[in-house]
């Protein structure tokens, strides 16, 4: 009752006063939809839910989560794209809408025109595991092994275009060899293929991968990160290794409609970096290996413009032709 | 070895048994059935949203009611099935055959009731076959790779077509149309779009329970409006509420084998619990001496299909706690739930964690009985609703479709589609083409071609895998023989007579 | 001679659907070869195995006695399969409210014995219970009233 209550409320109000728009200076005033361009419950998902929870804390105002998922999260970003640039429909995106840029030919909304940057959420590191019949012990072993090899390996992904699949073309370009491509549908359906040996190695998020390796199902080389993993003792980073090309993760942040006031754009700035450095916020990401990475509205936008000048070519000598 | 089960299940039940994890169990049962009989609204949405609650409970309390709403939710969807045939899920699907006819003869008492009791016995068995058997189980999910896979869909859309009454070739027909409108959406493999006009709406795929609603649902509303002026619709006189004690008799060997199809197929991850359905329908029209009244509200067709689908749903939780591979999106939401709580599910869960694995497992007994007890008198209130005239009924219908369908991924298309495929179904349906042959090849096609082309990539493009790996080729023969036994000549005429008769 | 015409019907339904599965893979996606398929090489082959079953139903359909066909309710068919089009138009900008109102009229009138003072209270009534049954208690994302009159 208390929402239609409100609505009725808040019908009668604007029929009195003619539509009058409320002011920056008194936003939220009422609840806030956050836009999740993916279905409900993988990690990325999560992670909205995490933020949405603790920004809602420091706004004041309910935050709802709606995921419109699909077509690797255009919908949902054209969604927010055409939305009303007044601080209550915003996008919770992820690296993907950089990498769509190279994937489709046609997109309904222009990332850098059509959206305000107003903060990073967090970022997530990745690690290289390979399959236990795999006979390599170290990083080391297996760049010899896939040179010895070359187009004998397979490797899954979650799909064409998606960053497990461009770390893995990356690594084999990187290393001189090459290997099989094995899309698979979301994360964690690669798995069973990869630990019974039918698949050979992976990149995976660290949260993923990491209790298969305590198992001994899988065993992880090498990591994305700058520093190593504290779960992953004794696995080095591929900057350590001699591959800095391969200190990469996925990321996520926040995007406004085009137009929103600087002033609603600044208040959610400051309640998702408030959220970032919230110590139980910092936990429960750290749960899906998850790392806050707070930044400015204005230097999300520059992060947003260096990743794609910096996949775009990446993607294109890989053969990834836009559909 | 014995000893060791006991004390699991007796830590189970203790942990189970506690009043507070009694009451969530109890809330997430009766929010899964309200969810359930609405159709559309899933279990993976509510869980969703509820995800944020369960922060503040303990690992084993929010597990206990995340999987309280999964179970009931395939509880409610199966009232719907029989009530309206109106399949609100996959699984459902093949319990609308005859459960709706059950009702259609005053007899949706007796099919409601033993959907319940039916579920419970399943629920009970699996219970007791994962306390014994869960390590060794976790490694069957692990011998089913791509080519595994590909045979057992291939077996399984073969045997579907005893789903079916009447034409065998039409009923291949209607499988291979639903495969190619499953096709519909983007290629996983390449990412193109295909059969898209171009839209981005259309990426996504054509939404099953649209096709569902469509398919079911809609062409039932539309035949009930035949002749209206002619003559009454109205379902016959409700009979008794209860199942008798021939109705028992009948079922009980339906439900055994039932369960043990469905813990088995429920392993794997991937649609295993999905298939487990129809098979054992299947299988129990290929082997009853009444296979003749299957279709026309035999009550095996209910109390297999919905058991197999009970013990199957029950299993799936093995692979996502043991090996931390969700087979479904409700899996993967509570695999989710445990990674907020800090427990990542895999192989160190039943050692590390054994009262949230046991706790986890002796929750579901005790859920499914509250379901029984809460379901059973609920069945008069149920069939009540068939005294509802029709025309007062269908804008329900309507409305409840088309928000379901709506709120699932707020697509207009999505809803679109329900007119689409209500056209499509009802001319079909017209033409004599059975319905539920094209819902199950428009559910499996798509994984039928994801395991064919990445069988075809691990093996390097050699179609000789399906026969070199043994399971696989086991499967096939099955396949082959299925195909055989149903066109040989005697059960052709079997199969005509039926049709003749109806 | 007798023909049985839902059989020839029915064939050409099937013939039509793979007709055009099979253009639209041959004229847009790529075949592929075995070790690596494209994504047009299984629906080309899904549309082949259904134009020679729908060969079969035809083939099948002569010689074989006719039946009948039945009625066709057209006025409910029209009504019934219209309501979610309108759901589909109207519920972004008229909300939920007067959204399930207008496809429960609609749908109501698909029976001819349909009457005003019981489509117009059904119509009300369900309204009212939907949007208390999803958005108070299931808390579903959409508006009740028309967004543009709220805010």
């Amino acid at each position: 009752m208390r929402l239609s209550l409100k609505f009725i409320a808040g019908a009668v109000m604007a029929a009195c006063l003619g539509l009058a728009p409320a002011s920056a200076q008194d936003y939220p005033t009422r609840s806030i939809t956050i836009v999740a361009p993916f279905a409900a419950g993988g990690s990325v998902d999560v992670a909205a839910r995490i933020f949405a929870e603790a920004m809602s804390r420091s706004l004041g105002q309910p935050i709802q989560i709606e995921n419109v998922g699909g077509a690797g999260s255009i919908l949902g970003a054209q969604r927010v794209a055409t939305a009303a640039p007044d601080g209550y429909t915003i996008l919770y995106n992820s690296s993907n809408l950089v990498l769509n840029l190279s994937l489709y030919a046609k997109l309904d909304y222009d990332l850098f025109k059509d959206f305000d940057p107003i903060a990073l959420t967090a970022t997530g590191p990745q690690v290289l595991g390979v399959t236990k019949s795999l006979p390599v012990e170290n990083f080391t072993d297996f760049v010899e092994y896939a040179r010895a090899h070359p187009g004998e390996m397979s490797f899954p992904s979650s799909g064409p275009g998606n960053i497990t699949h461009i770390m893995c073309e990356m690594l084999m370009s990187e290393i001189g060899s090459s290997a099989a491509h094995i899309p698979y549908q979301g994360g964690a359906s690669q798995y069973p293929d990869l630990i019974s040996g039918r698949t050979h190695f992976a990149m995976a998020s660290a949260s993923s991968m990491i209790p298969f390796h305590q198992n001994g199902e899988l065993r992880i080389l090498a990591v994305t990160s700058e520093q190593p993993i504290p779960q992953l003792p004794g696995v080095p980073t591929f900057a350590e290794l001699g591959y800095p090309n391969m200190t990469v993760g996925a990321w996520q942040g926040l995007l406004a409609p085009a137009g929103t006031p600087p002033e609603i754009i600044a208040k959610l700035e400051k309640a998702a970096n408030d959220a970032a450095a919230d110590p139980k916020v910092i936990e429960a990401l750290g749960r899906h290996g998850l790392i806050p990475f707070p930044s400015t509205a204005e230097k999300y936008g520059e992060f947003l413009a260096s990743e794609a000048k910096r996949w775009g070519p990446i993607m294109t000598s890989m053969g990834i032709q836009p559909q | 070895m014995e000893f060791a089960f006991l004390d699991h299940l007796g830590l189970g039940f203790a942990t189970a048994f506690t009043i507070g994890n009694l009451g969530y169990c109890l809330v997430g049962a009766l929010l899964g059935t309200l969810i359930g009989i609405l159709p559309g609204v899933g279990p993976a949405a509510t869980i969703a949203m509820l995800l944020p609650v369960t922060f503040t409970l303990s690992p084993v309390s929010a597990l206990i009611m995340l999987s309280g709403i999964y179970y009931g939710a395939q509880y409610g969807g199966s009232t719907t099935a029989v009530l309206l045939n109106l399949p609100g899920e996959s699984a459902s699907a093949v319990t609308t055959i005859d459960g709706y006819q059950m009702a259609r003869r005053g007899r949706a008492g007796p099919a409601l009731a033993i959907a319940a009791l039916g579920s419970f016995a399943a629920g009970c068995f699996a219970t007791l076959l994962i306390a014994l058997f869960a390590p060794p189980l976790t490694r069957v999910a692990l011998m089913f790779g791509p080519a595994e896979y590909f045979s057992l869909i291939v077996l399984g859309l073969i045997a579907s077509v005893v789903l079916a009454r009447g034409s065998l070739v039409k009923a291949l027909a209607m499988i291979a149309a639903g495969v190619l409108f499953g096709m519909v959406g983007t290629d996983i493999y390449t990412g193109a779009a295909r059969f898209t006009f171009g839209t981005t709406e259309m990426r996504e795929g054509i939404s099953f329970v649209a096709v569902a609603i469509g398919i079911f649902g809609i062409s039932e509303i539309l035949r009930n409006l035949e002749n209206e002026r002619d003559r009454d619709v109205s379902v016959q006189p409700i009979g008794s509420l209860m199942p008798s004690r021939e109705d028992l008799r009948r079922s009980a060997g339906p439900v055994a084998r039932g369960t043990v199809i469905g813990s088995l197929l429920g392993i794997l991850p991937g649609g295993g619990a999905l298939l487990s359905s129809f098979a054992a329908y299947a299988l129990e029209k290929k082997i009853s001496p009444r296979s003749s009244e299957f279709g026309h509200g035999a009550i095996e067709g209910v109390a297999a299909p919905e058991s197999a689908n009970n013990a199957g749903s029950q299993t799936a939780f093995i692979p996502m706690l043991t090996l931390g591979i969700p087979g479904n999106s409700v899996m993967a939401l509570m695999m989710a739930t445990l990674i907020m709580q800090g427990i990542v599910p895999g192989p160190a869960v039943m050692g590390n964690y054994p009262e949230l694995f046991w706790g986890v497992i002796a929750s579901m007994w005790i859920g499914n009985l509250m379901l029984v007890v809460l379901n059973l008198p609920l069945v008069g209130l149920w069939v009540r609703l068939l005294k509802v005239p029709y025309f007062v009924l269908f804008p329900c219908i309507m409305a409840f479709s088309a928000i379901g369908v709506y709120s699932m991924a707020l697509s207009t298309f999505d809803v679109i589609y329900i007119s689409v495929f209500g056209l499509i179904g009802y001319t079909l349906v017209k033409l004599d083409c059975e319905p539920a042959p094209f819902v199950l090849g428009f559910i499996l096609g798509p994984m039928l071609e994801e395991n064919l082309r990445r069988a075809m990539l691990v093996s390097r493009g050699d179609f000789s895998v399906f026969l070199t790996e043994p399971l696989s080729a086991a499967l096939l023969f099955l396949a082959a023989l299925a195909i055989l036994i149903v066109s040989l000549p005697t059960i052709n005429r079997k199969r005509d007579e039926v049709f003749v008769e109806d | 001679m007798k023909v049985n015409r839902k059989d020839v019907a029915s064939a050409f339904i099937f013939l039509a659907i793979s007709g055009f599965f099979a253009m639209y893979s041959l004229g847009t996606l790529s075949m592929g070869r075995p070790s690596q398929m494209g994504p047009g090489f299984f629906p080309v082959a899904v549309a082949a195995i259904l134009a020679l079953l729908a060969l079969i139903i035809l083939m099948k359909s002569f010689g074989s006695e006719d039946t009948s066909i039945g009625a066709w309710p057209l006025r409910g068919a029209v009504f019934i399969l219209v309501a979610p089009l309108v759901f589909a138009l109207m519920i972004r900008t008229a909300g939920l409210a007067l959204t399930i109102f207008a496809i429960s009229l609609l749908t109501a009138y698909a029976s001819q014995r349909m009457k005003l003072t019981i489509a117009l209270p059904l119509a009300v009534g369900l309204a009212v219970f939907c949007a208390i049954v999803f958005i108070w208690a299931l808390g579903l994302v959409m508006p009740i009233l028309p967004p543009a009159l709220v805010y």
